[in-house]
Order: structure tokens, then sequence, then C-alpha cells
């Protein structure tokens, strides 16, 4: 090797170095925002009622070691005294287990919900109510947890939502779409179909009227 | 014969120990272990493990042959879990609106065989009711995929738990 080029390899080799060190550091832990459907009791009460009912059991997503977790009367609990001091699941779905339901949906995949609100946001339909089917530029499928629910990505819970027949069996035909659907759709457009919401928890699989959402 | 070069030897004992390893479900094997031993006084059988999630050994995965879609135990009263509902009746229904109806024993503990029911989940339970036909409560929430009511329905109520099946809140009424 040339002892003139010796220096040279130095101070290069130095200056890859300290880059390499410089561009390591600008990797910061920055706060990343989340666009998605804003929170309000209003408006995510519908949604997490039914969610509670049909996904939050204790045996699927009432449990503390899943990804999307649902907490709520007749599932899992913030209060670990509320099951424990009355009947039947404790006292009805409070605010802060709605708040910590909602936490956990949006902060799935928080890139592809900001994506997904960014297109549906808004979409509604003539009589002012959401737009269902949802318009070209709106894509709930894009997040997975419309996928599992509708059955197009595995899930260990199957197929809970049936957007056309045949369905599988114990999932009704929709008439013409399944309420469910509406349901989750309407609150990514930001218009969420409480009735929609309600009807479905109620009327799939023979639940008591009584019980629960309100 | 030559003896195998020693990276190839050592390959194949990784691939081996994979192999082996792939069988073993480290997360069930705990579930089973953290049931504990059987009880001297009570040879395993319908008797047994009362109040247990029965379908972590009966749910196919073993250590039990016998294999269960919906088991459980049910108590008399909410408020006292060691008393059993014996010759209680449990109701279960699943997504397709077929009904079973299965007896509990003399611990409590009821159980429906695979081979002669497996319902479509989510199921629930409209009633249960005691050897006398008496009984007001259903369950108000779905099942949607454990078979192993127990699994819930733990001895202690609590955050993730409603606490044992009963048939009568208490022994005063209800």
């Amino acid at each position: 090797m040339n002892p003139r080029a010796l220096p040279l390899a130095l101070a290069t080799a130095s200056v890859v170095a300290t880059a390499l060190g410089v561009a390591s550091c600008a990797v910061q832990n920055t706060r990343i925002g989340i666009e998605a459907p804003p929170y309000s009791e209003t408006s995510f009460k519908p949604l997490g009622d039914f969610l509670v009912y049909r996904c939050g059991t204790l045996d699927c997503h009432g449990q503390p070691g899943r990804n999307l977790r649902i907490w709520g009367a007749n599932g899992m609990r913030l209060d670990p005294e509320a099951s424990a001091n009355s009947d039947f699941g404790g006292p009805p779905t409070t605010n802060d287990e709605y708040v910590a339901t909602y936490r956990s949906l949006v902060g799935l995949e928080p890139q592809v919900m900001t994506t997904v609100w960014t297109g549906c946001q808004g979409q509604n339909g003539p009589d002012g109510g959401a737009d269902y089917p949802p318009p070209e530029v709106c894509h709930p499928e894009l997040l997975t947890f419309v996928q599992k629910a509708r059955g197009t990505e595995k899930h260990k819970g199957g197929q809970l939502i049936c957007l056309s027949p045949p369905c599988p069996p114990g999932i009704p035909d929709p008439a013409p779409y399944d309420l469910q659907d509406v349901c989750i759709v309407s609150w990514l457009e930001g218009n969420v179909n409480a009735t929609a919401c309600r009807t479905a928890a109620r009327s799939h699989y023979g639940l008591p009227q009584d019980a629960g959402a309100e | 014969m030559r003896r195998p070069p020693l990276p190839c030897a050592l390959l194949l004992a990784a691939a081996l120990a994979a192999g082996v390893m792939a069988c073993v479900d480290a997360t069930h094997d705990a579930q089973v272990a953290a049931l504990g031993g059987e009880d001297p006084a009570v040879p395993a059988g319908p008797d047994h493990r009362p109040g247990q999630p029965c379908d972590v050994c009966h749910g196919g995965e073993g250590p039990a042959k016998l294999q269960f879609s919906v088991s459980g135990t049910t108590f008399m009263y909410g408020d006292n879990s060691s008393v059993p509902a014996s010759g209680a009746t449990v109701q279960i229904e699943d997504a397709t609106g077929a009904f079973w109806h299965v007896t509990a024993n003399s611990v409590g503990n009821f159980f429906i065989l695979k081979s002669d029911w497996s319902p479509v989940f989510p199921i629930t339970c409209p009633s249960i009711q005691d050897s006398q036909g008496n009984g007001s409560y259903s369950m108000t929430t779905l099942d949607n995929r454990a078979g192993s009511c127990n699994a819930c329905h733990t001895l202690q109520a609590g955050p993730n738990s409603v606490g044992p099946i009963f048939v009568h809140r208490s022994p005063d009424g209800g």
C-alpha cells in the first residue's frame, strides 16, 4: 500500500464512521399521530356496546393478552372489583372502559387507521346518514380487525360478518346488509349508525332483549 | 463407512431437535401443569376436578382421551361455591338455534362429548334449573369459542371472570 494513501484512507474511514454515528443519532422516538374517528362517548358508545357483546366476551377479546382488547359490562372490566361486587358482569360499561376500548382499536394499526379514516370520513348518504356500502374512496377492508370479522383473514373466532350469501352456519344472511358491518363502517365514516349497532348486537343469536347495551 | 463431516452431523442434529420441538406445545403443557395433580381421594373420571377448565385436557390436545365440546361445573348458589348443583339441567343453544340439555353429576360437573354434539359457536345458556326444575337465570352473553365454561366462570369473580355458574343466587331466594 502506498504510504501516502494511509492518511487518506484513515480520514475517509473517520468521516464515514462519523456520518454513520450522526445518522444513527438522527432516529428519534417521536410521538406519532393517529388520524381516526374522534372519540366521544356519544359517537363511540354504540360501536363499543356492539363490540363488547360480539367480540369482547371473556373467551375472546375480553382478555388482557389480546392485541385488540375490549372492556365493558359482561366482559373484561377495568375496575378489579367490578365483577366481584355485583351480578352478571357488574355495572354498565363506564366511560373509562369505552375510552380504553377506543384506544385499543385505533392503536392497533395507526397508519392503516389513518389511511382508512382519511378516505372514509364524512361519506354521508343522501339521507344524511353514513353511506353504505361505502363509496370507492373508503376502504375499511384495509383494517385487520375488519378483515378478521369478515373472514378474509384468518381469525381464531371464525367469520363473524357475512357480506353476501352463502353465509357460514350460524351467520344470518345479509338482509340486504349485515348490520354488524354497517355499524363498523358507519363509525369509520364518522357518523355511527347507532340503530344498526344496537340491532346487530341484540338481534343476532337470540340475545336477550334486556341484555346489555343501555 | 466414512463418518459424515461434523457440520453435516450438527445440521442433522439441529433439524431433529427442531422437529421434536415443533411437536411440543409449551403453552398447553403449562396449562395442564397449572391444574396440579389429581385429588388422591377422587379417581380420574366424571367427578374429578370440579371447577377446573375441562377443555385444557379434554379439548383435543390431551392428555385426556375423551373430547368435550361443552363442559363445566355448576353450583347450587352463587354466594357459595361449595354446594354442587347435583342433577341440575343445563341447556345449551348454539348459533343455529339447536339445543342440547345436559345433566350435572354429583359434584356439579357436566359435559357434552364432542362425538355427541359439536355446536356451532357462538353458544349460550338460556336456562339452568336444579333437579326440581327450579331456576330463573340465563346467560346474558355469548360464548364465542370456549367450550370450557369454567375457563370464564372461575370460582372467584374478578375483572376477568363473572364467577362460578350457579342455579340460585342464594339459599334464601333468587
